[in-house]
């Protein structure tokens, strides 16, 4: 391709709007290195209306590992929030990968009355917002036991139907002739499942693997409205009371400890995602 | 048949965990709050008549009408621009940085950047331009509008990067060969090909619109400033104050809407085909 | 392209990693949740200690020490209330009669140079007294040693503590000015803790943090433990042959006749990191195992052991009463045990009691009946009342739920929506504590239980007006509150006279200076924001225009060195626990109109301190102290409002309960949380009793500056004129704190002059149209 001056003006812009996009990413590392007295002197406006503004130096001035030291040697809790934070993705994406796959699969390859209808409603619920069953759903876990425990997440999201939707338009571009062609060779259902679908469809289901960690890793509204005892608390949900100074450098802290494990599995499945996504959005 | 018995386990648990919990709030948009009696659609029209369910509809409708188009145009740009360059992969990593980030962090920098004594005020006295009381204006709406296409940007020019991978290299070199210019291949190439992935990426950006909620919801609270008062707020706001009677009828009407709005969607993509 | 390679390799590689352990987490977790379940369901184990307070037969002002000696009988070291005599008792019976030995000899007495600090029994019946003694010339203060042997004669020891000053301790600057404080000050090294756990030495620790460890026979230091001056107020115990030490995350033990650190104790650590402190430990063979006090109630550990046996569960009797503090744990044996503690409300009535705690097999481990109790805070009498009912109540537990706590950082909003979710599911509160939840919702959705039929009357006389709070048009009842608050104001007569109208209090000028707005505001939301209401519940936005107008003409400038100024206090009484106490409290004003930095002090009054208003009346020309004015008149403000919810499994018991909170023994308890609504528990309240007979006086220290007040019996006629006060009272606040969030939040800004009044007004009504409207 041709090199236009205007194009490079195109690009300059777009590295700058990448800076900006980037900036709160910086913003809570760098803030999570202050000291206490750093971030007051910084902060002190908004949290504890001195007069002036807030300000924040892309760098701390006297970096420190203060809070980390602190979220992790004398928080016990935090390290129980960041297990429940792990059981509940995990467990999660575990029963997606198990339920949502056949699913998907049998709504791309299988003819069966009313599949359109049935599409149709997985698509509604996928886009209804919790909060609109938020209370019909918490008499449904009541009536199974499963309020005020780690299950009563964990299921609701294992039957999410979005991962369906996701994986659906995958294993939908796998091409026909080659199922006949397997079917031919003698392969049985569940051989063509295991052996067609999943290896052909890997980087769609890790993809939609990985949109479900981000998710599940920062899920809100549930935990909140399910669980009571603050041990099965996931990290998610963890803020300090940041209007004081003292513990917004936790606060920080303890947001860059969250994202961190999002961003790696966002790094490493990243190349994933992107062949995932792309699989699904092109040929339909 | 065979192919239902694939999705049983799947439906087993939707049944469960979502259509039983839907067909509870439907029965419960005919009853009363709290006493359980049957009271007709009278909830209904409470609820029509109600003002902040008005205003929650309003916003919510103004919202998605709004954003939805911008960022799919927007992401579109950027992966025109970015598609098959070279440093593309490092840009394009930034812009799906912030889909890691948790909500709570985010709130956390919001709240810290738009305070009226915040950080974009400093900047901007810096500049000797007066501030503004960002989450307490009108131009809350705009920064509920800029996050999400931050956190959402990223997402969706992969998608729209996806599409363009789908187009073979042939039609353009073709093309170039007739004469055509860059917008010339863009307006009668790209675009015609690219048609069949809107329909997965507008989708996707509506379910992603409804999760800026969080981010609303965690920096402004329960009543944040009434331009950017959604329907989660009100369905949050009615939980609390035991009205269910009011929350069904509404939850109903939601997804009629939402129905609806699908039903077009693919009625619109199916023409296209 | 390597790049790419590699965060694959390395993302893959956590992702594994991580799905691995979580499974192992879940399968753990789901486990563990069956075999709860499996405990649940079981049968009904039986066997608890009962708790029993010890009629002693003494007045004991103070407990030193209490013991099992090695003859089997009991002593206590104590003092004796109206003799101001220390001495020894002992009891033959496990506890039940109590005698006294001797008094203690003249020396360790207090005689006005030197009192007695300390004093540890020893299982032979010896004592060491700590006497803390005035130097000569009075410079300071030293601690001196005293030997008194099992038949009461005394003898000095010859032990002196390094005089190096101490470091002070962290906890010191929240004590009160009293007397004692300054001489605390003063003295240079001090003993912070005294122990004799065998009969050959005694371990005390002193004011650097270091533990000392003395031969009894010739005063000499057989070993120091070196502790930093962090563990100066860890918790501390010498039992048997080991000294524990209560670190942040673990549990020290010292080895007391080798005077080397033992192997660390791992359970023991564990237990320490989800207690809290502990509170007092004994042995019953020797030190080999200890049972050790926490708030959660009695453990037993076994050194070395594997196990930590939770014996007494403290959440149902008074060991995990808030104002209830242990000063020495006594095991008569494996099935009876006594505890000698600081407790306010000790029926007693000197604030120090002796508990007993008797195994009984026959009785179920925990209490069949269960009556849950909901309150958005944490409400120390409430804490009281639990513990009070409970012990009439051996069959109940009341399990009382705080939503809100400083850690979890909840908000209103997302408690409140938890127990819409229970109360719905039908797991909700029986009992609850209404206090900041939108009560008047709850009463029109039906949430709330008629309690109408109660006859709370019946346990008293009452502030009737305060009662009817809530009272429905046909007489339903279904929120009462049990405290309440009053609005009050003390000034000068340039700045207020008694009586007088909102409109003629704002057109004073300087009213207000130096104080901070958005108290300011809040304070005159409770008098101003229950005119509002129009009868269609919607607001009257001239109202509040009108409000934000004259408030902002009154109060004038916005200085923003009052932010600076503002200064937090925690009062820290002994015995009484601690409690914030409130912004916009009135008691928060005192020192400022006192020392004249504000011209009025205005805010919610919920105790009387006569004594000191007096004197502040003084000072002011012409002060008074009187309602405060407001765009409504005669607003009293409920407190600790309670109420049965509808959906109770157990109405009756929920009832019982409630009515017990009424009663004239739960309105006595000493609380911050307002005034009682039972009229003689008022009057006993503001009566100023405890200072009855008695010449004292306090102080009340404000940058520099002392103003000092007698404390003293407040007058018969000012009892009357209060009373008479509160019956005059006919208006609630409006209690909504939603609204409340919106005005305080807008007038603050119109106060500091970022917004017009006007502007302010518009803002509150769109907010808070849109909340009615929902």
């Amino acid at each position: 391709m041709a090199f236009y001056p205007g194009r490079m003006v195109l690009w300059l812009s777009l590295a700058a709007l990448a800076v900006i996009v980037l900036y709160p990413i910086v913003f809570l590392i760098s803030g999570s290195l202050m000291g206490n007295d750093e971030l007051a002197s910084y902060l002190g406006a908004v949290f504890l209306g001195k007069e002036g503004y807030a300000e924040f130096p892309p760098l701390p001035m006297y970096p420190t590992l203060q809070h980390y030291v602190e979220l992790f040697l004398d928080s016990p809790e935090f390290f129980v929030m960041f297990w429940n934070s792990v059981k509940i993705t995990f467990g999660v994406l575990i029963g997606q990968f198990l339920v949502g796959t056949m699913a998907a699969w049998g709504f791309a390859k299988y003819d069966f009355p009313w599949k359109k209808g049935f599409f149709l409603l997985y698509m509604i619920l996928m886009l209804l917002p919790f909060q609109v069953l938020m209370l019909s759903d918490y008499l449904v876990l009541d009536f199974f036991g499963l309020t005020d425990s780690l299950w009563g997440i964990i299921l609701p999201g294992v039957f999410s139907t979005f991962p369906v939707f996701i994986m659906y338009r995958f294993f939908k571009d796998i091409p026909d002739s080659l199922i006949e062609s397997a079917k031919l060779d003698g392969a049985k259902d569940w051989q063509l499942f295991l052996y067609l679908a999943l290896p052909i469809g890997s980087s769609g289901i890790i993809a939609c693997m990985v949109l479900g960690f981000l998710e599940y890793w920062s899920l809100i509204e549930q935990p909140m409205t399910f669980l009571k005892d603050k041990s099965l608390f996931p990290l998610s949900i963890f803020l300090p009371d940041i209007t004081s100074v003292e513990k917004s450098g936790m606060a920080f802290a303890a947001s860059v400890v969250t994202f961190l494990p999002a961003v790696l599995v966002f790094l490493g499945g990243q190349d994933y995602l992107e062949q995932g996504i792309m699989a699904g959005a092109v040929k339909e | 048949m065979r192919g239902f018995l694939w999705i049983l386990p799947s439906f087993l648990g939707v049944m469960v965990f979502y259509l039983l919990p839907y067909a509870d709030v439907v029965r419960r948009s005919f009853l009363g709050a709290v006493d359980n009696h049957f009271v007709g659609i009278e909830n209904y029209k409470t609820v029509l008549g109600n003002t902040a369910f008005q205003l929650a509809v309003k916003n919510t409708f103004l919202f998605t009408l709004l954003c939805i188009p911008v960022l799919i145009v927007v992401a579109l740009f950027c992966a025109v621009t970015l598609y098959k360059s070279k440093y593309g992969g490092i840009i394009k990593s930034a812009f799906l940085m912030p889909m890691a980030l948790p909500a709570v962090s985010v709130a956390l920098v919001w709240r810290l950047l738009f305070h009226s004594q915040g950080l974009l005020n400093h900047w901007l006295s810096d500049m000797n331009i007066a501030g503004n009381d960002w989450m307490n204006s009108g131009s809350a709406f705009w920064i509920l509008f800029i996050s999400y296409l931050w956190k959402n940007l990223g997402y969706d020019i992969v998608l729209w990067m996806a599409g363009l991978a789908g187009i073979s290299s042939n039609i353009y070199e073709a093309a170039r060969v007739d004469g055509a210019g860059e917008m010339q291949c863009f307006f009668y190439i790209t675009l015609p090909n690219l048609k069949s992935s809107l329909y997965t990426i507008t989708v996707l950006s509506f379910l992603n619109s409804f999760k800026v909620f969080r981010e609303a919801y965690l920096v402004a609270g329960d009543y944040p400033h009434e331009s950017i008062y959604m329907m989660q707020h009100l369905f949050n706001n009615w939980f609390r104050a035991f009205s269910f009677d009011k929350m069904a009828a509404a939850a109903v009407m939601e997804s009629v809407v939402l129905l609806a709005l699908i039903m077009l969607l693919q009625k619109a993509w199916d023409s296209k085909d | 392209m390597k790049c790419g390679k590699w965060r694959r390799v390395i993302g893959t590689l956590v992702a594994v990693s991580l799905i691995c352990t979580s499974l192992a987490g879940c399968s753990k977790g789901g486990a563990g949740s069956k075999e709860n379940d499996a405990q649940s369901t079981g049968e009904q184990a039986m066997g608890r200690f009962l708790e029993e307070e010890v009629d002693t037969g003494v007045k004991f002002k103070n407990i030193f020490d209490m013991k099992k000696l090695e003859d089997g009988s009991l002593r206590i070291v104590g003092t004796e209330e109206d003799s101001g005599e220390s001495g020894v008792w002992e009891s033959m019976d496990a506890g039940e009669t109590w005698k006294s030995v001797y008094n203690l000899p003249a020396e360790v007495q207090d005689r006005g140079i030197s009192w007695l600090d300390y004093a540890a029994l020893s299982p032979g019946g010896q004592i060491v007294c700590a006497i803390c003694e005035i130097v000569s010339g009075g410079s300071g203060t030293r601690p001196v040693l005293y030997l008194v042997d099992k038949e009461g004669k005394a003898n000095k020891m010859s032990f002196e503590l390094p005089q190096e000053n101490p470091e002070e301790p962290a906890g010191d600057a929240e004590q009160p000015e009293t007397e004692e404080g300054e001489q605390q000050a003063a003295r240079m090294n001090y003993i912070s803790k005294l122990y004799f756990p065998g009969n050959e030495w005694v371990v005390l620790q002193d004011g650097t943090g270091t533990v000392y460890q003395i031969n009894v026979s010739d005063s000499s230091v057989k070993y120091t433990y070196e502790l930093n001056s962090d563990m100066l107020g860890a918790p501390l115990c010498a039992v048997g042959n080991t000294l524990i030490v209560q670190d942040a995350a673990q549990a020290l033990c010292y080895d007391l006749q080798t005077g080397e650190q033992k192997p660390s104790e791992e359970i023991l650590s564990q237990s320490f990191v989800e207690n809290d402190s502990f509170r007092a430990i004994d042995t019953l063979d020797g030190g080999e195992s200890v049972y050790i006090l926490f708030q959660g109630g009695l453990y037993h550990y076994k050194f070395g052991g594997n196990v930590m046996e939770h014996i007494i569960d403290g959440s149902i009797n008074s060991l995990g009463a808030p104002a209830f503090f242990p000063i020495a744990l006594t095991m008569i044996d494996e099935q009876n045990l006594l505890v000698a503690a600081e407790d306010i409300n000790a029926s007693s009535g000197t604030g120090v009691c002796v508990v007993k705690y008797t195994y009984s097999a026959d009785t179920p481990v925990k209490p069949e009946k269960e009556l849950k109790l909901y309150s958005l805070y944490e409400n120390t009498a409430i804490r009281q009342c639990i513990n009070r009912f409970q012990k009439e109540h051996p069959d109940l537990y009341i399990n009382y739920q705080v939503a809100l706590s400083e850690e979890n950082g909840v908000t209103i909003s997302d408690a409140l929506k938890t127990l819409t979710t229970e109360i719905m599911v039908g797991n909700g509160p029986d009992v609850l504590l209404l206090d900041g939840m939108p009560v008047e919702t709850y009463i029109e959705k039906g949430v709330l239980k008629d309690l109408s039929a109660l006859s709370i009357e019946s346990g008293g006389s009452y502030f009737e007006n305060i009662l009817n709070a809530y009272q429905g048009e046909d007489g339903q009842r279904y929120a009462v509150p049990a405290r309440f608050k009053i609005p009050m104001m003390q000034a000068g007569s340039k700045y207020f006279s008694p009586g007088e109208d909102f409109n003629t209090f704002m057109e004073r000028k300087d009213t207000m200076v130096n104080m901070p707005p958005r108290e300011v505001v809040e304070k005159f939301w409770y008098t101003c924001g229950a005119a509002w209401q129009k009868e269609d519940k919607t607001l009257d936005q001239s109202k509040i225009t009108e409000f934000l107008t004259k408030l902002k003409h009154a109060y004038g400038e916005y200085d923003s060195d009052v932010e600076n100024n503002k200064t937090f206090f925690a009062f820290a009484t002994k015995g009484e626990g601690t409690e914030l106490v409130s912004d916009v409290d009135f008691s928060m004003g005192n020192m400022y109109l006192a020392s004249g930095t504000w011209n009025t002090n205005f805010g919610l009054y919920k105790e009387m301190e006569y004594g000191l208003h007096k004197a502040v009346n003084e000072k002011l020309e012409n002060g008074n102290l009187d309602l405060m004015p407001g765009q409504a008149d005669h607003v009293f403000i409920p407190a600790q409002v309670m109420g049965i919810s509808s959906k109770s499994a157990q109405p009756e018991m929920a009832e019982e309960f409630v009515k017990y909170l009424f009663s004239g023994e739960a309105q006595k308890i000493k609380q911050f949380g307002g005034f009682p609504v039972e009229k003689e528990s008022f009057c006993g309240m503001i009566d100023g009793h405890q200072y009855e007979g008695k010449d004292g006086g306090a102080t009340i220290t404000f940058e520099g500056e002392i103003f000092e007040y007698d404390t003293v019996p407040t007058p018969e006629e000012e009892i009357t004129k209060l009373t008479e006060l509160v019956e005059s009272l006919t208006t609630p606040c409006l209690q909504d704190d939603v609204i409340k969030e919106t005005v305080v939040e807008q007038g603050e800004k119109v106060l500091k002059g970022e917004q017009s009044p006007e502007a302010g007004a518009a803002a509150i009504m769109q907010k808070v149209n849109l909340y009615l409207a929902e």
